[in-house]
This record gives structure tokens, sequence and C-alpha cells, in this order.
């Protein structure tokens, strides 16, 4: 499938702003599966100076700086991109405690980070449920990620960044980004490499599909690391295999390593912001 | 080591021993408190730098010094240069090619459990060496074999210290140093001030980046960066504008070329980095990344200060340097690998545990002194995470001797030693440094940082070092004269308010004087006169006894009370400790004496009022002290100015708003209330001398608005408030320089023009022009503070963060 991707964040200020630094993870990235045909970021106040630099991750990271008086800023992220289906194939698993394999630099992956903790008890024993002895890396992951899927309640009223993943499982509800972070912390805490990946969702499905949860705004996923294989996904916000609908913005250890768009401003006080995103299938 | 060394050491040992033990050991036991009397003496003063005052903070400071010979130290010397240029290496690959991680040398697990590890370090490629300053720390076991312990990049952590102690000890036993020729340390702090100039620009604008007065060290930042001629900033004095790092100055924003930095990797930007740290500036990363900054320690290498690397360093300068490595670290045991766990439980409980945080933050445990169930919990702690713990078997330290009273008793030391690393990648290694001792040898090598003592590191040199002083220790910077409008905008401001809040203080403590000895007095007429002065103040026209005496009671014993002398004070305290390099010694310890005595008038509550009136008067000569401290020992530099601007725009608001007040309310024959009105300005004999006559309002008039040669007179201070403001700084920023210089001129020229007969009658009654040019006196006034703020402060915005978006 090939989408175009529009994504408009619109800051307001209630007083202007002398100056502005800014960080973005707004255009998408090449993968295996996908193909980045074009992609730009136009900033308002135009700002012709935007630095683009890979991160660790190999995410684009675009960096500005507005050092001119503005209330308001506006920062439209326009791509296309080709996505091709994938197929995972359950029966090629591996026993999910033969961890001696995972790359040495993929071993960051395991290590707890900012929006997932490690250590956490009704975590482990919530991971316990599903990695027994002897059973598959594949099959234990998708069994989570099914019941992620069936039995937390997406809520939008629920959570904001600073709620911990402790809470997501206790409550049973959340929106993409917590189900995410849970599910990596409940990996993590078997010793499995897996990334918080954000992206998008294609924003209208083909006709007789069910509407995708998260796609009027940035969604985010999972992505595991399977010795011999490599990286399979999983959304377990929708409870499946993301294929040609979900395009790919940016991976890392959680969402902290991914943020669309940071800044840091001299003035402005209170702020609003809006953000849309559009995607929409180009054939 | 030869013989010779040997024997020059042990008759060293002698000599300085044979000093010790005169007069019975007497002089060791007089050193010993002349050295203690003297730490105290600074500590005290360097107490008042920090908001947070703490008690016995610094170990004590040994008189008996770490001897080592000088080709003991050209061997430390050696090992310690080869680390410099092997962690170089190691941090090159660390955040670079990553071979290291791919071959395994470095394992994933240790590398990732490392908390100083930066994944934003990943492609800075610094133009610059990653590591300008290292601190290492070092041990000696019985049998005369070093050790590393550990290094940190937090250096120049101490360094401060060490000029203190080594200035302390030069002082007290001086003589010593130069007959045992011990090596002088001016050499490599004069090499320091040049460590961030890569060609030697004279214009280069270097700065020592604090984290503020919050912490404890505050007072060494200030010390080193006043010793090196670097500007003390903090993350809000600095700004990035097209990826160039600035420094705020009173002259607009000026590029700043060199970092030494004081606050942490993390913390140094909170864009990219710790979000909720207020330490850093956003952009700083991008700065470095873009080449903007050199900095001393780069971003991202405080990952080599953990102690998870023990084990491995000497394998790893192998295979980056194809070197042996001179020096051998401790052989520690990292637990994320199996056998070395494995190996680690063989010896538990007999072990020296540390968590992987660098050293200030790491936890450490002597596992055979742990209680079994606390064994228990660190036993699960690090099979939850073995990646994140080392441990080792405590090394048999060499036993060093320290005083204790007129004997000496034997210690445990572990040395801590200084490398500098130029631009050009030329090493050098202090000659000298710290040891710090703990009689548990074990406790020795988990917590170098919190010592029981100290002792001065002296190098003896074969050949005597030139003649030293005190002063020669402390050489002035080899650089030209300071940039005077480099100042930061910030010390500006504190020194603008410093000004005004002492004369505030010094206001009210006047006025509480005379309101008290008014008071007391048995005249009536002169109680209702000090009744009207405190209304001045007050600006209340009429207040009766009871309401006077709540209210004294309020500025004076309560706390927090708005206006009072507790909040004063502590306003005083919070400029003075902004601009800590700016005040000289003595007028610190002026502050916290007046400090002190503010704090005693506050357990006064119940005394007589004439004890509370002698308190009062100390408490206004202590002021007094300050002011006078300040004028004569600090150089015209513009901090100075602006704190006399801030002294004189208080002083003649104070004067303008008392004298409104007395020719509104008073009559020519209210003879007591005008001699409160001399008294509060400190003009009873100026008068006296002047006028000749009994008190007359019209007089009164000529001395306290029109003279100007009268320090407290209107005429005095908007002369001196005129040329103070003409000799700031241009702005770059066009237009308000005309409009202060506006303002300026108009305070001083509407006073010029006025004739006593145009503003007094002959009986002595005011004539309307009076209020018109006390009033438009008092508006220019207040414009022009405003107008100074604007021009030279209004960088007081602090940045804040954007809502992320979900």
């Amino acid at each position: 499938m090939r989408y175009r991707v529009r994504h408009r964040n619109r800051y307001q200020y209630g007083q202007p702003v002398s100056l502005c630094h800014s960080h973005a993870i707004l255009l998408p990235r090449d993968t295996l599966n996908q193909q980045v045909l074009s992609a730009r970021l136009t900033i308002l106040p135009l700002i012709e100076d935007v630095h683009e630099r890979q991160d660790l991750f190999g995410n684009r990271v675009s960096q500005f700086s507005i050092d001119e008086v503005h209330t308001e800023l506006n920062v439209l992220a326009e791509s296309e991109v080709e996505v091709r289906p994938t197929r995972v194939d359950l029966d090629r698993d591996i026993a999910w405690d033969d961890q001696s394999v995972i790359p040495a630099k993929t071993r960051l992956y395991c290590r707890p980070s900012v929006y997932v903790p490690m250590g956490h008890p009704e975590i482990q024993r919530f991971a316990s449920e599903f990695f027994a002895a002897g059973r598959g890396l594949l099959e234990s992951t998708n069994a989570l990620n099914e019941v992620i899927f069936h039995e937390f309640v997406y809520d939008q009223n629920f959570s904001d960044l600073e709620t911990p993943v402790g809470l997501v499982l206790s409550e049973k509800r959340g929106v993409c980004q917590d189900f995410a972070h849970l599910m990596l912390a409940t990996l993590r805490s078997k010793g499995v490499a897996c990334r918080y990946v954000s992206g998008y969702l294609e924003t209208d499905p083909p006709p007789g599909q069910p509407k995708l949860m998260g796609a009027d705004a940035s969604h985010a996923w999972v992505s595991v690391f399977v010795p011999g294989t490599g990286w399979i996904d999983f959304d377990p916000t929708n409870g499946l295999f993301p294929s040609e609908r979900h395009v790919t913005l940016a991976w890392g250890r959680d969402y902290g390593d991914v943020v669309p768009l940071k800044g840091l401003m001299t003035g402005g006080s209170q702020h609003a912001l809006e953000v849309s995103v559009d995607v929409t299938p180009l054939e | 080591m030869s013989d010779s060394t040997t024997q020059s050491i042990d008759a060293a040992w002698e000599t300085l021993f044979s000093a010790l033990d005169y007069d019975e050991g007497n002089q060791q036991a007089r050193w010993s408190e002349e050295v203690e009397r003297r730490l105290k003496e600074n500590g005290l003063t360097y107490q008042a730098h920090t908001s947070k005052h703490r008690q016995n903070r610094r170990g004590q400071l040994d008189v008996v010094p770490y001897l080592m010979s000088e080709p003991t130290f050209e061997h430390l010397a050696r090992g310690l240069s080869q680390r410099m240029r092997f962690f170089e290496a190691l941090l090159n690959d660390i955040y670079g090619e990553r071979h290291l991680l791919a071959d395994g040398s470095v394992p994933a697990d240790l590398l990732f459990s490392n908390p100083e590890y930066l994944i934003e370090a990943h492609g800075l490629n610094p133009q610059t060496p990653w590591v300008s300053f290292l601190a290492h720390d070092l041990v000696r076991d019985k049998g005369g074999q070093w050790f590393v312990l550990g290094q940190s990049t937090r250096a120049p952590a101490g360094l401060g210290y060490v000029l203190e102690r080594r200035l302390i000890i030069s002082r007290v036993m001086g003589y010593l140093l130069r007959q045992m020729s011990v090596k002088r340390l001016s050499g490599f702090f004069r090499m320091l001030r040049q460590f961030l100039r890569s060609d030697g620009r004279d214009q280069d604008l270097s700065i020592l980046m604090t984290p503020g007065q919050s912490v404890e060290s505050y007072f060494e930042h200030a010390f080193l960066a006043n010793h090196l001629g670097f500007t003390l900033a903090e993350g809000d004095d600095l700004t990035v504008r097209s990826n160039r790092l600035m420094l705020k100055t009173l002259s607009g924003l000026r590029p700043v070329s060199g970092v030494l930095r004081r606050v942490i990797d993390q913390n140094i930007d909170p864009l990219e980095l710790n979000s909720t740290s207020r330490q850093g500036t956003p952009g700083f990363m991008d700065a470095v990344r873009r080449g903007g900054v050199r900095m001393g320690n780069v971003p991202g290498s405080g990952v080599i200060d953990s102690p998870l690397w023990m084990g491995r360093l000497e394998g790893l300068c192998q295979k980056l340097l194809g070197e042996e490595s001179i020096l051998k670290t401790l052989p520690a045991l990292w637990l994320g690998d199996a056998d070395e766990r494995e190996e680690f439980e063989s010896l538990w409980p007999n072990i020296l545990v540390r968590h992987a945080s660098a050293f200030p933050a790491g936890e450490s445990f002597v596992v055979r002194d742990l209680p079994d169930a606390e064994r228990n919990i660190l036993k699960a702690r690090i099979s939850a995470d073995p990646s994140s713990w080392v441990a080792w078997q405590s090394v048999d330290l060499e036993k060093v001797p320290v005083a204790e009273g007129t004997a000496r008793r034997e210690s445990f030391a572990v040395l801590r030693m200084y490398t500098a690393q130029s631009q050009d990648q030329k090493v050098d290694v202090m000659p000298g440094g710290l040891a710090s001792c703990n009689h548990d040898a074990s406790w020795a090598q988990l917590r170098p940082n919190t010592p029981e003592r100290y002792k001065d590191l002296w190098i003896m040199g074969t050949e005597p070092d030139n003649q030293l002083s005190m002063f020669a220790e402390m050489d002035a910077p080899a650089l030209g004269p300071v940039d005077q409008s480099m100042t930061p905008s910030r010390v500006a401001d504190a020194m603008f308010w410093l000004g005004r809040y002492v004369e505030r203080a010094d206001g009210l403590t006047r006025l509480v004087r005379e309101v008290l000895a008014g008071a007391i007095d048995v005249r009536i007429e002169r109680q209702q006169a000090a009744l009207w002065l405190l209304g001045t103040q007050l600006k209340i026209d009429e207040i009766n006894f009871e309401d006077a005496a709540s209210e004294i009671h309020q500025l004076i014993f309560t706390r927090t009370a708005p206006g009072g002398l507790d909040e004063l004070i502590t306003a005083i305290m919070r400029n003075a400790r902004a601009t800590p390099d700016y005040l000289s010694d003595d007028a610190w310890r002026a502050l916290v004496n007046l400090e002190q005595m503010i704090e005693r008038i506050g357990w006064m509550k119940h005394a007589d009022a004439g004890r509370l009136l002698d308190q009062v008067d100390s408490i206004l000569m202590q002021l007094a002290t300050f002011s006078g401290l300040n004028n004569d020992t600090m150089s015209r530099t513009f901090a100075h100015r602006f704190m006399n601007i801030g002294r004189y725009l208080e002083r003649t608001s104070k004067t303008l708003t008392l004298l409104n007040h007395a020719f509104q309310t008073l009559k020519p024959q209210d003879i007591n209330h005008w001699e409160f009105v001399l008294e509060v300005t400190d003009t009873v004999m100026t008068y006296r001398r002047r006028y000749r006559t009994r008190l007359h309002p019209t007089a009164i008039l000529d001395l306290l608005l029109l003279d100007d040669e009268t320090p407290r007179a209107i005429g005095y201070l908007t002369a001196h408030l005129e040329s103070l403001v003409q000799a700031l700084p241009v702005q770059q920023l066009g237009g308000r320089k005309t409009q202060l210089q506006q303002l300026a001129f108009r305070i001083h020229a509407g006073l010029q023009m006025a004739q006593t007969d145009d503003l007094m009658t002959i009986q002595g009654s005011p004539k309307k022009p009076l209020f018109d040019i006390l009033d438009q006196q008092i508006e220019t006034l207040s414009s022009l503070s405003e107008a100074i703020t604007l021009a030279y402060f209004s960088h007081a915005d602090v940045p804040q963060q954007l809502v992320k978006v979900s």
C-alpha cells in the first residue's frame, strides 16, 4: 500500500515566545517492509535552518530553533510511504528462554528505561502467566498481545504520560502508549529484547473492515526480537500483527526516545496544542 | 624502587617527624590546632556561600602530610597519563564505531547497565578530547604495589579544596615545605587556565558552569573560577543561538568558547537529556554537536566513572593501545559475568560490594559487617540485576601515620590525584593532591569521598623548588585584564538588589533605633515624635503606643514579617550567594556576623529596651562595616557599580519619602520631630556645624534636598546616580541607553534649578512647588529603576517545556 501521511502540530501561546529550541521526530524511517518515498517538514514561523541527524536507533531527528518573537508554532510533517504486507509464521518459533543469541547491540532493548521500569512484582507475576517453561517466544508474546487486547479497556481519559505501568496493569485500562509500555515491561522482565515503535494507522478502513483504535492520532506498538528471525511487530491495542495498515515512524526503548516534538521556550506562559493526523491511501 | 629513593624518603620522614616532635610533640599539637582554627575560619565563610548550612561536612586536615618521592610520582604520572590516552580511545569506541561491544571485549550488559552511559552522546564526534580533566583514586598495598581504585570525570571536584588545604598547610608550616623541596601546585593551575584555549586567543571567554548555590560545593566552584580567571555561570546565564553557546552579559550576548562544567552530564541540556533539571541550558548538546563550544569533559564521558569497569580496564588498555597498563586496577569482579559471579559466591561474605553508580552516589557494602537480614536483601538485589554490581576483596592497605595530640597513630589512606589534558592532547599531572584517611581499611577503599580526615600530598623534589610563598601558590591569572562587560547579567542583578537590601536594612535599623530611643525618653514630646517617625515608615498618619509596640515587635522579631529584619537578611544573603566571587573574604565575614546578630536579636523578645538598643546599634555598625569593606576592597567593576546604584536608588527613595511626609505633616515648631528627621538621616552633626542655629525647616530642606556634599542628601545622591548610570556599558539593544541616560540626567537636573526661596516661605512653611519637585523626583526614580531592570536584567525568563504530544 502507498500512503500519504500528514501530521500537523499547532501550538498557540498565551504570551509571545522569544526563543524556542526544538527536536522533532516526525519524518518516517525506512524499514524492511516500508520505503519512504518523500518526507518533509514545514515549520511556521518559517525556518530555513532545520538540521537533520540520525540518533542511535536510526531515527530521523530534526533540530531547529526559532529566535524571533512568535505566538504560534506550526509544525507540519508530510510524507509518502510504501508499505508492503508482512506475514508472521508462528511455527518458526524458538524457546523464549533461549536468549544467549541476542546480539550485543540489541541487548540495549533488554534493559529497563524511563517508562519501562523493572522489578515490579505484579508485572513479574503477570509475565509468568505467559512465559512458562518450554513455551515458544512467539507463542507467549502472542498470548500476551491477545490478553491485553481482550481484557484491557481502551480509555482515553484514564492515563497520561506519568501513569505508571503498574497502574495500567492493575486497572486494566489505558491507551496504545500504556499498552505498549506494559507489554515491554512484561517482556523485559523475562529478558526478552523488545522495543517501542511509534507510527500511524490508516485513518479510514477499507470497506468491510473495522476502524482500528488509535487511528486519528499517533499510534504505538511493540516489536520483539526473535533470535534467528529478526524483529516481529505486535499491536496489543488492536490484538494483531501490524502489516500494511501500520506506518512506522520511529523506534526506541520507550516513548521517551521517540517523542514527536520536544521544545523548550522562553516566554509563552500557557499554551494550547492541536494535533491532527491523516493517513490516506494513494491507490 | 632504587635504594636511593628509599633512603631519601626515609630521610624526609625523619625531617618531618623531628619537626613535629619538637617540644615533646607539642609542636605537632600546636600546628594541629592552628590548622583546625584556620579551617574553621574558612569553613564559616564558605558555609555562608551555600543556602544549606551543614556542620562538619569536611573532614579534618591532618598536619602529617602524605609523603611521596619524586621517582614514585613520576611512575604514577606516567601511568595516569597513559590512562588519559586510554580513556580517550575507549570513549571514541563506545560512542563511535562500537568495535569493543561487537567483539565482546565490553560486555553489552556492562555498558548498558552503566547509569552514566548516554545514548545521546553517540554521533557527537567532539573536536576536542572527551576528557580534559580526570581525578584518580589510588591505593598502595602493604607490599608497595599501587592500584587504581577508580576515576571521576566530575573533576575538578575537590580541586578548590586541594588548593585551600595547601594554602593552610603552607601558612602553618611553610618552612618545612621549603626545606623538604615540596613541589608547588601553581604550575598545574597555570596550565588549567590555558587548557580551554586552543590557540591562546585572548578574546576567548571561558566559563565554569555551576549548578548554583543549591549545591554544597558551590563555594569551591566560585573559588576555582576566580582562581582560573573563568566566569562563573549557571545554566540560566547561558543561551544557545544559532548553535553557539552564549553568555548573557551586561553588554548583550557573548559567545562562549570554553566550558569547564560541574553540572553532571544528564543535567546539561533539558531539551535533550533530563528535562526536569533546571541546571542546564536548552540546546547545549546541539551546540556541542555542531562544534560551537569546547568542553572540558564532553557529555557522555561520565560513563567511565562507574566502578563496573574495574576488572576490565587492563585488558582493554592492551587491546586499544597495544600497551601494557602501567598502573594496575584493583582486581574487581563484575557480577554480570557468570564465571566472575561464581567466584564472588565462593568469596562471600569476605568481600566488598559496590553498585554501578559513579562514586558520590554509589551504594557500597562491607558484607562481613552486615547483619544476616541485610545480607539476604543485598543478595536478592544482586540476583535481580547482577550486571549492576561489582565486588572485590578488601586490599591490605599500607598504613600511614596520622597526628593524634602529641603522638601519632596509624590509619589507611586513598590518594586522589588530578590529570588534565590540553586541546592538543598534552597531559599534565598535578604534583600534589589529597589523601583521604579512614581507620577502617575497607571503608577507606569503598568511600574515599567521606573520609575521617584529609592529608596534603607532598611530592618531594630532588632539588628545592623555586622560592615558595603563599602568593606563589596563588599567583594571579596570567591573562590580560578581564573584560568588565563580560559580567553576567545575573551577577549585576544580584549586586543591584544586594545594594538595595543592605540599604533597606540600614534604613530600618536606624528607624528602629530612633523610635526605641524616643519611646523610652522621659519627655512626652520625644515619645510622640518617635511615633510620628514610625508612622512615616509604615505610611500611617496616626499611630498609638500599643500599635507602635506591636509594629516594632513585628519588624524585629517576627520571622517572615514583610519588610522585617529577618526578611531583609534573607534577601541580602540570597543575593550575596549569587555572586560569591565578587565579594572579598572580609566582606563575607561581615555578612556572616550580620546574619548571626540578626538571628540573636530574634531571641531577645523579652529583653529590656536598653539591651535591645545595644544590639540594634551593633547591627547598624556591622552594616556599615560591610558597606565600608566593599568600598575599600572591591575593585571598581561593573558589579560594584550596580551595587552602588542599588544603594543610592534605595537611599534616595527613602529620603524623598521622609521629606515628603515631613513637609506634609509637620509645622516649623515641631522641633522634636525635625530632630528625628536629621537623626534618621544621620545628619545632626552636619546640620549643627553648617547652620549653627536651632532647627529650621528651610535649613533642613537646604541640607537634605539640595546639598550635593552630604552623602545622605538628595542632591549628592542624584549626582552620583547620574554618573554611575552614565558609565554603564552600552547595550546592543538600541535606544534603551538613551532613555536611561535621560532619566538619570533628569533626576539630577531636576534639583539643580531649584532655589530654596521658591520652595519655602520665609516662615518655614512649604510652598506647592516643593511637593511638585518631590513627586516628580519619586516618579523619575521609579522609572529609572524599571529602565535599569529592563536594560540589564531582563533575561530572568526561565525556559519552559512544551507539553508533550501524546
